[in-house]
């Protein structure tokens, strides 16, 4: 079997939950949750915890499947996740855990979350779109978006990349990016914002301004690409890297075991 | 031998009428599963059908159809909003456009809004007080039953949210027994937080099983059946959401829910069908039978 693989050989999907699968090296042993709508990181912690991260503790939604290895589901509630699973948290369960361990190190509570609208310090906004008042659409709610300020990480998935979503400044502010107000509120333990993964790049928040930064670009994809899909100024690093390619074991691994339907497939993701 | 007579113990079992007449106008309702999954569709068809009007309606804390359904009718007056919406399937668009043209009033909650408030609220705890951090974030600032108070150990200001104390609360489960000992098959959720911190609560279940099932495995019971007021039978009646380890979601009818027109869809499978059976059959045995699959 050949070792790498070029951009015909996987979807935007693939390479993206590869992405995230890898970054779970530093979250072995930790405990990690995802949301609704979440087929994309869902899929990288079942492929995280057969390659990278085997000691990796995950919560699949509010269905509340623990470490769930069935195979990928389109809803992360539906019963199917059940199987395979080491234990079914109720809501209270959830709460217990992810609204603040005072206890433990905070850094190994971790989400992979998303948002309708993303801003350059990495706040995210599930509630409206335009004043909210009177929004021009009114959002799903911030559902458990509010323990942005309790989880250690946060890592960002988002299936699109343009200027509606990744906006200057979020219209509502369900969890908080690098703000003035976490800085000024939010326990130092719970660091906030690490990386975003878009179908175009990975990016980080650079210290200085704790603002968006490219960290590293999908095969194909240019700057002059990101920039001008992006409703703000994203900062540039001298060397842009290169997201590097899924590898054959890791496609078929995600492909066989974790996603035997094709799922990630027929994500709506757009470029 | 003597026969010694007892009293009998009394069976909580009744019908989808009996139970959407405990639902009075403007009261409080909250409602059990989440997203496509658990909802007690039946019964908020009833509801829907009996005209109900004014309801101040807990969402569960993920929220589609049966928030998006009751809305759609009219039924709704406050929202408290956790998450509405219908996960893959995009947004939920009767509250959408019902909070768009503030034809409802809707508290933007959250997961801890919600679940602390419904433990609050079975508690008598008056309401939830907050740890540090939450002021960071905009749903307090904009969400007026949200409040500060002083804790009075620490003298610092706090956030505070409200007891979460529902007049009903209904919930749909795989297995009940005559007097309300419930077995979920899958997640349970919020159902038992729902079953705790409400006045009265209902459950519609797949099957009635007997008492001496539960009794063989008293460790699967997931809600004991003194929090329960009324066990009503209604098979498929989480229809066209799942029964966790019943049933799967009906994923097409859902999409057909979605994109209705919304007094079509109530002419056709709420207000038409004479009772649940006849909705059923709208479907056929083919189609139901089918969603088992793969259970």
């Amino acid at each position: 079997m050949p070792t790498t693989t070029t951009p015909q050989e996987y979807s935007i999907g693939e390479i993206m939950a590869v992405a995230i699968a890898r970054q779970m090296k530093e979250h072995d042993g930790d405990w990690v949750a995802v949301g609704a709508y979440s087929q994309l990181p869902a899929a990288a912690l079942k492929l995280a915890r057969i390659l990278y991260a085997p000691n990796l503790w995950w919560l699949a939604g509010g269905g509340g499947a623990i470490n769930s290895s069935s195979r990928l589901q389109t809803s992360t509630s539906d019963h199917r996740v059940l199987r395979g699973a080491e234990y079914v948290m109720n809501m209270e369960d959830i709460v217990d855990i992810e609204m603040w361990r005072h206890n433990r190190d905070n850094e190994k509570i971790v989400a992979v979350i998303g948002g309708i609208q993303i801003d350059k310090y990495g706040s995210s906004n599930m509630v409206c779109v335009g004043d909210y008042a009177s929004p021009k659409v009114r959002g799903v709610g911030t559902v458990g978006l509010c323990f942005g300020v309790s989880f250690g990480i946060l890592y960002f998935f988002t299936m699109h990349h343009n200027p509606k979503i990744f906006v200057e400044q979020v219209d509502f502010i369900s969890s908080p990016g690098h703000t003035a107000e976490r800085k000024k509120y939010v326990q130092s333990l719970c660091v906030g914002p690490r990386l975003v993964y878009s179908p175009l790049g990975v990016f980080d928040f650079a210290p200085e301004t704790g603002t968006m930064r490219i960290r590293s670009l999908h095969p194909g994809v240019s700057v002059d690409e990101v920039q001008a899909k992006t409703g703000f100024e994203v900062i540039v690093p001298a060397r842009v890297a290169l997201t590097e390619a899924p590898t054959a074991r890791e496609l078929a691994l995600l492909r066989t075991q974790v996603d035997p339907d094709g799922l990630l497939g027929t994500l709506r993701i757009t470029r | 031998m003597e026969v010694i007579d007892t009293p009998k113990r009394a069976s909580k079992v009744g019908t989808l009428a009996q139970a959407a007449a405990l639902i009075a106008d403007g009261s409080t309702l909250a409602f059990g599963g989440i997203h496509s999954h658990n909802g007690p569709m039946a019964l908020i068809r009833e509801i829907v059908r009996r005209g109900a009007k004014g309801l101040k309606l807990i969402a569960n804390v993920s929220a589609g159809m049966p928030a998006d359904l009751l809305v759609g009718a009219g039924c709704v007056d406050t929202l408290t909003v956790c998450y509405v919406g219908l996960e893959h399937l995009g947004m939920a668009p009767r509250y959408r456009k019902a909070a768009e043209e503030k034809r409802i009033k809707v508290i933007d909650g959250d997961e801890i809004y919600y679940v602390l408030g419904l433990k609050a609220g079975a508690l008598g705890l008056p309401f939830v007080p907050y740890p540090p951090g939450h002021e960071a974030r905009d749903n307090p600032k904009y969400e007026p039953t949200y409040k500060r108070t002083t804790d009075p150990y620490s003298g610092r200001d706090i956030i505070v949210s409200p007891a979460i104390a529902p007049d009903v609360g209904i919930i749909h489960a795989a297995k009940c027994d005559p007097y309300g000992n419930v077995v979920h098959l899958g997640s349970v959720v919020a159902d038992d937080l729902i079953a705790k911190a409400s006045r009265r609560t209902i459950v519609t279940t797949e099957e009635i099983v007997t008492l001496e099932s539960i009794q063989a495995d008293p460790k699967r019971t997931s809600i004991p059946g003194h929090y329960i007021d009324m066990v009503v039978k209604v098979p498929y009646g989480a229809h066209p959401l799942s029964c966790h380890g019943v049933y799967n979601h009906d994923e097409p009818a859902l999409i057909d829910y979605r994109d209705a027109d919304i007094d079509a869809y109530l002419r056709d499978f709420v207000f038409g069908p004479r009772d649940h059976f006849a909705y059923l059959e709208k479907f056929g045995i083919e189609r139901l039978l089918h969603l088992r699959e793969s259970i």
